[in-house]
């Protein structure tokens, strides 16, 4: 069923992803609290790595980092090359259009039917409605739902919601998915399935993923294993 | 982000909350009604009043009247009489003076019986007067007299506009007039013949024909109502320059020793042109007022809505959209609120104003204007298309004053923050 492409985006060298002494600091009330205290970090084009570690241990805020949703209190966050902390909003919003995010709870809008949601990316790119709709249709067929399109969340399962999701993490072509627990709210069964369809969009596609899981057995589709503590990698096992 | 997808986009939100967006679209829709009506209206109103200028009045003419024009002033029991337009007339500058008696009487013609005004006047001084509107369109006003002579304004021969005629030219008219003669009731009446009936004037006029009025001879008049008291003296002059016209009004008044007014009807009708002027811009601060209110309303409903989409909000920072589209996003809400809001405004303001018109604003005025000078009065509302386009764009920037700040702040909540939001 697997068709592995001979097509692999290019890779010039330099790391999909590298995170250099990346520290984090909250405040909770009036408590200082240290979310990730020196993370260094590198990850290749086509590269599937999973993060694991218990909650609280600061993988949401790595991810957040590294999608440009937040900015670090210390260190450097690249992307390609590019250094997201000397980034603008504007043009953070720019690089978010070329990541493609997965939640643990969707987060699809409510009110947009299933093509409607994985248009949305293209449309805030500027694409034109008919090419937008094919390209939504053809996407929402690569995860599964051909007679699903129609449908808004409400009447879509946890395992379509999440399929839903990651045709809209797909539809600007990103180099990479950012996956937050992607299996956080699903029955172990459909979270296979769905691990079944990242691992093929990784492989024949060579998207990179990132995913935070707690599941050791979600964990295994990975090649890379981090686990993280107290906001520091304690260990890293390639599988 | 393209234009059209975010108005799309925000229309799709709107769709979502019927009512409570109905509701604020309702409450820029009876500001920008509230406008057109009063607008409508007070244009109509102008637009009859400048009518007037045309038709009714001369600017040339004075009006003299023991009456009073003035409310405040107490009546005076002076007279003047019909000969006394001999002495007016040997004032410099005035051109002829002419005399009217008008008393309400019962008319019969056909079979149909109206109270009206009769006026005696001499037919032909008032067709020098006002040439416009005491000319016939059917028979011919009579030049030489005879007592049993009438003329009538258009409104008592087609009565009810429908084709229903109540005469015509040749036919018989019965004036009936009720006074007291000392104790008793005395009741005279006497028979005319139509000769001549006058085109529509469709105006007020003070002094000047109206459609309501029947018009018999001086001599007549004089000598069927007993009387050769002149209710009225109307004076024409050789000018319409303003100074020469209000010294020969104060040279009329010294004449009869200031206890007559000298009515100067141009005068008159400019200062119910500024009286109008100012109550409408009255109204129409009012009118804005309310949609200034609904301009609250929007900016209300426009901070809910953003608390209640903040995840929303989350969801599309992270999928890469600018915050400046996220402002446009609900900007274009808050504007495809004041647009429905302005069109649903026009179509109530417009149908309440041709309402009111219709049925009674016209004859309300027309009523409580209404003394022996005034005829009928009509006041057709006018909505111009600039009127139409000034609301909208008055609707569109009420909403984008308002709507702008819940923008902006949807615009700036950090994104890790607006999804966390529950």
């Amino acid at each position: 069923m697997i068709i592995i492409s001979t097509e692999t985006k290019t890779t010039t060298g330099i790391p999909l992803i590298q995170l250099l002494d990346l520290e984090k600091q909250y405040l909770m009330g009036n408590v200082p609290v240290d979310a990730l205290c020196g993370i260094n970090l590198s990850v290749e084009h086509g590269e599937f790595i999973a993060i694991l570690g218990p909650s609280g241990s600061g993988k949401s805020t790595m991810l957040n980092m590294i999608g440009g949703l937040d900015k670090p209190s210390k260190g450097i966050v690249k992307i390609d090359g590019v250094d997201l902390t000397t980034l603008n909003d504007s043009k953070l919003a720019k690089i978010r259009l070329k990541i493609g995010f997965v939640f643990q709870f969707f987060n699809l809008i409510p009110r947009l039917n299933a093509r409607e949601n994985v248009e949305l990316p293209m449309s805030i790119q500027g694409i034109s409605r008919t090419e937008r709709r094919e390209r939504a249709e053809k996407l929402l067929e690569t995860v599964g739902l051909k007679d699903r399109i129609e449908h808004k969340p409400s009447e879509l399962s946890g395992g379509e919601r999440q399929r839903v999701a990651i045709a809209r993490a797909l539809a600007n072509n990103p180099d990479f998915l950012l996956l937050d627990e992607p299996t956080g709210n699903i029955d172990s069964k459909t979270a296979n399935e769905l691990l079944k369809l990242i691992s093929d969009l990784n492989s024949e596609k060579n998207v990179a993923m990132v995913m935070i899981t707690h599941d050791n057995n979600i964990a295994r589709y990975a090649k890379r294993q981090i686990h993280l503590l107290d906001g520091k990698i304690v260990k890293e096992v390639a599988t | 982000m393209k234009i059209i997808d975010i108005l799309s986009f925000g229309f799709n939100a709107i769709k979502r909350k019927k009512v409570r967006n109905t509701l604020a679209i309702l409450g820029v829709a009876i500001g920008i009604a509230a406008i057109i009506s009063l607008d409508a209206l007070g244009g109509g109103f102008q637009e009859m009043v400048d009518m007037q200028f045309q038709r009714g009045f001369s600017s040339d003419t004075l009006i003299i009247t023991t009456r009073g024009i003035d409310f405040f002033l107490p009546e005076s029991d002076f007279e003047v009489y019909l000969n006394d337009t001999d002495s007016i007339e040997d004032i410099e500058h005035v051109q002829l003076a002419t005399a009217q008696i008008q008393r309400a009487c019962l008319v019969e013609i056909g079979n149909h019986s109206f109270q009206l005004n009769v006026v005696g006047i001499d037919y032909e001084k008032y067709g020098q007067l006002y040439p416009d509107t005491f000319s016939p369109v059917n028979g011919s006003i009579p030049t030489v007299y005879y007592n049993t002579t009438v003329v009538i304004g258009n409104g008592i021969y087609n009565p009810w506009d429908n084709g229903t005629l109540t005469g015509f030219i040749g036919d018989n008219l019965n004036i009936t007039w009720i006074t007291r003669n000392g104790t008793f009731i005395e009741t005279k009446s006497y028979n005319a013949t139509i000769d001549a009936i006058l085109g529509q004037i469709g105006a007020i006029s003070i002094g000047g024909p109206t459609d309501s009025s029947v018009f018999i001879p001086l001599e007549q008049a004089e000598a069927f109502f007993e009387t050769s008291v002149a209710d009225i003296i109307l004076v024409q002059l050789d000018t319409d320059d303003e100074e020469i016209i209000t010294q020969v009004a104060a040279e009329i008044e010294e004449l009869f020793s200031n206890q007559i007014q000298v009515v100067i009807p141009s005068a008159l009708l400019s200062a119910i042109s500024t009286i109008i002027a100012s109550i409408e811009l009255f109204l129409a601060a009012v009118a804005m007022i309310s949609l200034i209110v609904a301009g609250v309303g929007i900016m209300n409903i426009m901070l809910t809505t953003i608390l209640e989409r903040t995840r929303e909000i989350g969801i599309l920072k992270s999928i890469g959209m600018q915050n400046r589209s996220v402002l446009l996003i609900f900007l274009a809400e808050t504007l495809i609120i004041g647009f429905l809001g302005a069109l649903t405004g026009i179509i109530l303001g417009w149908t309440l104003a041709l309402a009111l018109g219709e049925f009674g604003i016209g004859d309300f005025i027309a009523q409580s204007l209404s003394g022996t000078f005034v005829g009928q009065l009509t006041i057709r509302p006018v909505v111009e298309l600039s009127l139409i386009i000034n609301s909208i764009l008055f609707a569109l920037v009420v909403s984008t004053i308002f709507g702008l700040y819940p923008a902006w702040r949807a615009s700036r909540l950090k994104p890790v923050d607006a999804l966390r939001y529950e």
